[in-house]
């Protein structure tokens, strides 16, 4: 995969509905703007597990979803028993 | 006083906010002020160089969905709103076998903020945190 630099738009029609293994990510408060692609995939446990050796020479790396993630679920978490 | 601007789009949106392990996993959690303690899906910890049969055990957690089972580990250095915690316990929960795909990877409990004065403030969508 070519490391150059991907916009978050470039990454919507590159990857749609993706999730994307991004380096040296550039973020506005908590959205993504864009990084350098290391990896891609419909299935975002593929991504974290793959993806993982993928990472050692960049400082920063974060994984996006190259969509519009629509909430089918809250989470709720309240308290330890 | 370090402030974090949040965006609220419509009633189904929780408050987002980033965080990263050891300053180099960036990742997104959701505020909760219901969550006494901090919880990571187990595939982020996973990516971010963690082993999960390392874990410290496992404890009950009650959710507004039933009694789920979550297993615990510390965390070298976790950061978030600001806020830098080493050796910092997390519960850890597969979320993507459970059918829970968000865009955020967790929630961030009280336990991390325990610490701290923080202000949400929901009209001007930012959250004030002195630290």
């Amino acid at each position: 995969m070519e490391n150059s630099y991907i916009t978050f738009d470039e990454l919507k029609k590159l990857y749609p509905d993706e999730w994307v293994l991004l380096a040296e990510p550039k973020m506005k408060n908590t959205s993504v703007l864009g990084g350098i692609v290391l990896y891609h995939s419909k299935d975002k446990k593929e991504v974290c597990y793959i993806g993982r050796d993928k990472t050692k020479d960049y400082s920063t790396v974060t994984i996006a979803f190259a969509g519009d993630l629509k909430q089918y679920r809250k989470l709720g978490i309240l308290k330890r028993i | 006083m370090k402030v974090f601007p949040f965006e609220l789009t419509n009633d189904e949106d929780v408050i987002i906010v980033n965080a990263s392990i050891k300053r180099k996993f960036k990742f997104r959690l959701a505020l909760d002020t219901a969550a006494t303690h901090t919880t990571i899906d187990s595939n982020v910890l996973y990516f971010s160089g963690y082993e999960l049969k390392n874990t410290k055990g496992e404890r009950e957690i009650e959710t507004s969905n039933g009694i789920i089972v979550v297993e615990t580990y510390d965390i070298e250095n976790l950061e978030c709103l600001g806020i830098s915690k080493t050796n910092f316990e997390v519960q850890v929960y597969d979320f993507l076998a459970h059918g829970i795909t968000s865009d955020y990877d967790g929630v961030v409990g009280l336990n991390f903020l325990k610490e701290n004065k923080f202000c949400i403030d929901m009209v001007k969508g930012e959250i004030t945190v002195d630290s």
